[in-house]
């Protein structure tokens, strides 16, 4: 089980790289004939085009462009930008950890309330606390980070402007001390934090409640009842681990998830992180620097995957036991 | 989820009216800017001089086929593709493996990194999200068909000498029917997200209006937001995905939302007779008819008291109605133990596996299969040598409790139920099924077992099963329920 | 009609059956008694094809086998009627569709099954009546070999004597073979001939069923029979 699924993980590693490679180089007279050929996207200049041209060598053998493609892959160098005129590790560096903060208090803060709610849910299945909490998250559910996040900015900037619309922080700011500018940064991160809230727990609770409510019909919720259990420690040692198991892998991609919906949602708030680097680097066609970005997305799901099945058997005792890698 | 029916067949009428009614073009520019909604244009203009209804008019149809084409197709795939390496198990591996490579990497950044070459086109973007979106469904559905397969009247129909064919056209499809339903359902929605948000990222198709592309064209000039014009540009195409996408959701789950009757409070004055008691029960589910009518029994220390019936007789039930454990609203009349009502709230942290337990039929299933033995003993505040000794009283050794119990055989774990319903020393014991799923050898150890705990500690206990030998055999009174009533 | 020779089976590097040699012969009842996880299961899945065995031969002296479930409420398509599932049997047969309906009505009528359960769904029947259907289905092959694979353990004791007592009356009009697979003694007696007692893959014990009860040679038969007789001598 475990040797087929890092299978399947080098497998969709090594087709990425690959895709990446031979699109480009596959399109009907290359790249800057195709780009033309569109009547979309912005005209190019000649420079552009130089730039286009050097980075992808075509008039080089096939074997050497692999070779100087894959070079760059190993040693993570994959060139200039062509928007930023600067190295594609140093823009990624800088624009990471706006990311990184975003998805991870909103993955953090996802997983607590929706297993809390979850649980609780699932427990009061049918009554009345569960049906209002499970109504409102379908609705939640059928909304995607971009029409949540356009809620919010339409209520909370627009028609009352309690949030900033748009960045990570205000330019120039009066009275710059070192509070001020980390609540400055705070009140620009508090909606699009929101949105990935928002959009990431229906999800992951509607699959708690749903487990929750399957594990209590189990004969040994029944049974533990019948110990005369409370029910705070009933739901804590008995049914809070039994219905997180098997949801739990569900889970984690579902946060893998949340780095794609920061795309959208960087967009709609024009948030310098990563989502919308990638988003620009497809409009403007900065070819290295997207290269980098499918790189960084593909590794940081992969490594998510990767982190998933190594922790679950540490979870799950029947496992364990069975399979002692 | 009634009136789905007239929802969507009114919303398709409303719609074809507008379509063919709407006077402007949406590919006509020939007004102002940003006017604001008239009678003229109903949701006014854009920047570029377009009516908005117009404009929606299209959009809509566009979306809309996204959501068809791509359901359809990733839908016929999934159910093609499941069905084949279910049920055939050829090129299985080859199937499943491909799937489980898609499901690995979120479709979105697939689609994203083969238009950012090839550039959004609108056939281009179904033909992507039909290829990629199967895996999931194709899953289950093979998942289903595997188990299907293995079920036995589709083994009965193969030994009947009926032909794949026959029973993939015949016995499959009732099966699948809601399985496939949903998904294309979940696709239609699937699709019409995506490409509205690969539109409103700007990365759809640039000359084809769809909901997406309006709710771009809008956030793509911010003065939106300070001239009002918002009201009319973005909020119609926010509102038509959100409901359209809210609505799917609630006729997915509005197949399996069910409501159950709210617990009926109760007033109950016990009579002061010893031992464990039904009084009056009456079983009835919370619905019209009863399973039985004024049952009354009691069991008194030191006696073994058998309740015998057949399946559906109800006698599960009655055990749970005395033990105090089963909703009050599906039945009339009281358990109660020594005088006390054993539904009362208190009664169950204060005497349960003290004064009375209950010995659970099915020993695999009566223990979490994620907590190894020992803390299912301590979390009934048992100390480490009442355990051991309980145990061994069993004949079992103590470093069992270190296990879970899918360490353990059925036997073990029979005789761990005996060692845990006995550690408080009980004054009651409801047994319920104990020995019916289990060997003649172990059934005959564990009702030894049974027997001699409960002379030891002058235990009374009620015995729920369907073996009348056991029950003769055992016990000192046995009362016999039938279908329709009990007879002593 | 059947016979297994020196038959082994093996999962993995489990050994489920160890040179098992059994007969099931025309004319006879024969039945198998084991605990469970003994590999009852298994030798009656090698007898209709199910599997094929790791090593060893099976003859069979005929193809018409058929097979009865332990559990009723798995053996019917839930979404067909009784009557439909009744038909489906006939389907592979070459008889006109018109005499469809006189095959199948005396079955059921042998079998005492109330008319308005004809038509009924499954889950509208009980679990002895759904037993008497899966038998009914069965019969409606004429098969030369009926094999029973704990058919009575999920009914109650007045289901299973019903039905014990239906299967023997069938047998008594029919010529063929049944073999009857059980974990119980005391549901056989009256109507076995030849008893088959398996312990962990491997078969303890054989001979006629008056011998094997009155005389069992090996312990585990002696402390099965002990068992499982116990209550029943109790309560006498």
């Amino acid at each position: 089980m475990k040797h087929v699924r890092l299978r399947s993980y080098v497998v969709v590693f090594l087709a990425l790289i690959l895709l990446n490679f031979a699109l480009p180089r596959m399109m009907p007279g290359g790249p800057i004939d195709f780009i033309e050929g569109q009547d979309s996207g912005p005209t190019l200049t000649k420079e552009q085009k130089e730039s286009i041209l050097a980075y992808y060598a075509l008039d080089e053998s096939p074997v050497t462009q692999w070779v100087r493609y894959m070079k760059g892959v190993v040693t993570l160098d994959f060139g200039t930008s062509f928007q930023y005129r600067q190295d594609v590790g140093a823009v990624i560096r800088e624009h990471l950890p706006y990311t990184l903060s975003l998805v991870g208090v909103a993955t953090l803060i996802s997983i607590i309330i929706s297993i809390v709610f979850g649980l609780y849910s699932g427990y009061q299945a049918v009554h009345k606390g569960d049906r209002v909490l499970f109504g409102t998250m379908l609705v939640f559910s059928a909304l995607p980070e971009f029409l949540v996040g356009m809620f919010l900015l339409i209520t909370y900037s627009v028609m009352l402007p309690i949030f900033p619309m748009s960045g990570a922080a205000t330019p120039f700011l009066e009275n710059a001390s070192l509070l001020n500018m980390m609540l400055d940064r705070i009140q620009h991160a508090v909606l699009p934090i929101t949105t990935l809230i928002l959009a990431t727990v229906p999800s992951l609770y509607l699959l708690m409640r749903n487990e929750t409510v399957r594990i209590m019909q189990a004969p040994f919720i029944e049974f533990a009842q019948m110990k005369g259990i409370h029910t705070r420690t009933l739901l804590r040692k008995h049914v809070f681990k039994n219905a997180l198991l098997p949801v739990f892998t569900m889970m984690m991609l579902r946060v893998g998830l949340t780095f794609t919906g920061a795309i959208f949602v960087e967009t709609l708030f024009s948030y310098p992180g990563i989502g919308k680097l990638l988003r620009d680097a497809i409009v403007s066609r900065d070819y290295p620097l997207m290269h980098g970005l499918f790189f960084l997305f593909t590794s940081i799901i992969l490594m998510i995957n990767l982190l998933t099945d190594w922790i679950y058997p540490k979870l799950d005792p029947r496992i364990r036991k069975e399979d002692p890698m | 989820m009634k009136h789905k029916k007239y929802i969507v067949g009114s919303f398709i009428l409303f719609y074809s009216v507008l379509y063919f009614s709407y006077p402007y073009a949406a590919s006509s520019y020939q007004f102002e800017s940003y006017l604001a909604p008239s009678r003229m244009h109903w949701l006014g203009t854009n920047s570029v001089g377009q009516d908005v209804v117009a404009l929606l008019i299209e959009g809509t149809k566009w979306s809309l086929i996204v959501g068809f084409v791509v359901a359809t197709a990733s839908t016929l795939l999934s159910v093609v593709l499941g069905v084949w390496s279910g049920y055939f198990r050829k090129w299985d591996s080859l199937w499943n493996g491909l799937a489980n490579v898609l499901l690995v990497l979120p479709n979105l950044l697939i689609i994203l990194l083969v238009i950012a070459f090839t550039g959004g086109q609108y056939t281009m973007l179904l033909v992507l999200m039909s290829v990629l979106s199967w895996p999931a469904y194709m899953r289950i559905i093979r998942a289903q068909v595997m188990s299907l397969k293995e079920r036995e009247f589709i083994q009965i129909s193969r030994q009947l000498g009926n032909s794949h064919l026959y029973i993939l056209t015949r016995h499959f499809p009732a099966h699948l029917k809601s399985l496939v339903q949903t998904k294309w359902i979940m696709t239609f929605r699937y699709a019409i997200l995506t490409e509205a948000g690969l539109a409103f990222l700007g990365l759809g198709d640039p000359v084809k209006v769809t909901w997406g592309k309006l709710l771009h064209d809008g956030f793509s000039n911010p003065t939106i937001f300070l001239n009002g014009s918002w009201t009319w540009l973005v909020l119609p195409p926010v509102l038509l995905l959100a409901i359209v996408t809210v609505y799917i959701s609630f006729i997915i789950e509005g197949k399996n939302v069910k409501r159950t009757k709210s617990s009926l409070r109760k007033e109950v004055h016990c009579t002061k007779e010893a031992g464990l008691r039904g009084e009056q029960i009456t079983l009835h589910y919370g619905v019209s008819k009863p399973i039985f009518e004024n049952v009354s029994l009691d069991v008194q220390r030191g006696e073994i008291v058998s309740i015998t019936g057949p399946s559906g007789s109800g006698k599960t039930s009655l055990a749970r109605a005395m033990y105090g454990i089963l909703p009050v609203a599906y039945y009339e009349g009281h358990g109660q133990m020594d005088g006390e009502w054993t539904s009362h709230p208190k009664f169950a942290s204060a005497h349960y596996f003290k004064t009375i337990a209950f010995m659970y039929q099915d020993a695999r299933a009566a223990f979490n299969p994620l907590l190894p033995l020992r803390q299912q003993f301590e979390e009934l505040g048992v100390t480490q040598d009442e355990m051991n000794e309980a145990l061994k009283e069993v004949q079992l050794y103590e470093t069992i409790a270190n296990r879970y119990p899918h360490e353990c055989s059925g036997g073990m774990l029979s005789r761990v139920l005996v060692a845990l319903t006995f550690v408080w020393r009980p004054h009651y014991v409801i047994c319920d099924e104990v020995t019916s799923a289990l060997d003649p050898i172990l059934k005959k150890e564990i009702i030894f077992l049974l027997q001699k705990k409960a002379k030891q500690l002058n235990c009374g206990v009620l015995m729920i099963t369907h073996d009348h030998d056991v029950a003769h055999a055992i016990s000192d009174r046995t009362l016999q329920m039938t279908k329709e009533n009990r007879d002593d | 009609m059947i016979e297994m020779k020196n038959v082994y089976q093996q999962y993995g590097n489990d050994v489920v059956l160890h040179d098992i040699h059994c007969r099931v012969t025309k004319g006879k009842v024969t039945a198998l008694i084991g605990e469970s996880g003994s590999g009852k299961s298994t030798i009656a899945e090698l007898l209709v094809s199910l599997r094929s065995p790791t090593s060893g031969k099976i003859e069979r002296h005929t193809s018409s086998i058929q097979y009865i479930y332990q559990n009723p409420e798995r053996s019917f398509n839930p979404y067909w009627t009784m009557w439909a599932s009744m038909e489906e049997a006939l389907r592979g047969l070459k008889y006109p569709k018109k005499q469809w309906q006189a095959e199948i009505v005396p079955v059921l009528q042998q079998l005492e099954l109330p008319k308005d359960t004809w038509h009924a769904l499954p889950h509208e029947c009980s679990g002895g009546q759904k037993q008497r259907f899966a038998i009914a289905r069965a019969l409606l092959q004429r098969p030369d070999v009926l094999i029973a694979d704990e058919m009575t353990s999920a009914l109650d004791p007045e289901n299973e004597k019903k039905i014990i007592q239906y299967l023997k009356q069938i047998y008594e009009s029919r010529s063929m073979a049944i073999l009857y697979i059980t974990h119980r003694f005391q549901e056989l007696s009256s109507f076995i001939d030849d008893v088959y007692v398996l312990k962990e893959g491997r078969i303890v014990e054989y001979g006629m069923y008056e011998r094997v009860m009155s005389q069992p040679k090996h312990s585990y038969t002696k402390k099965l029979i002990e068992a499982s007789t116990y209550f029943e001598r109790k309560r006498k």
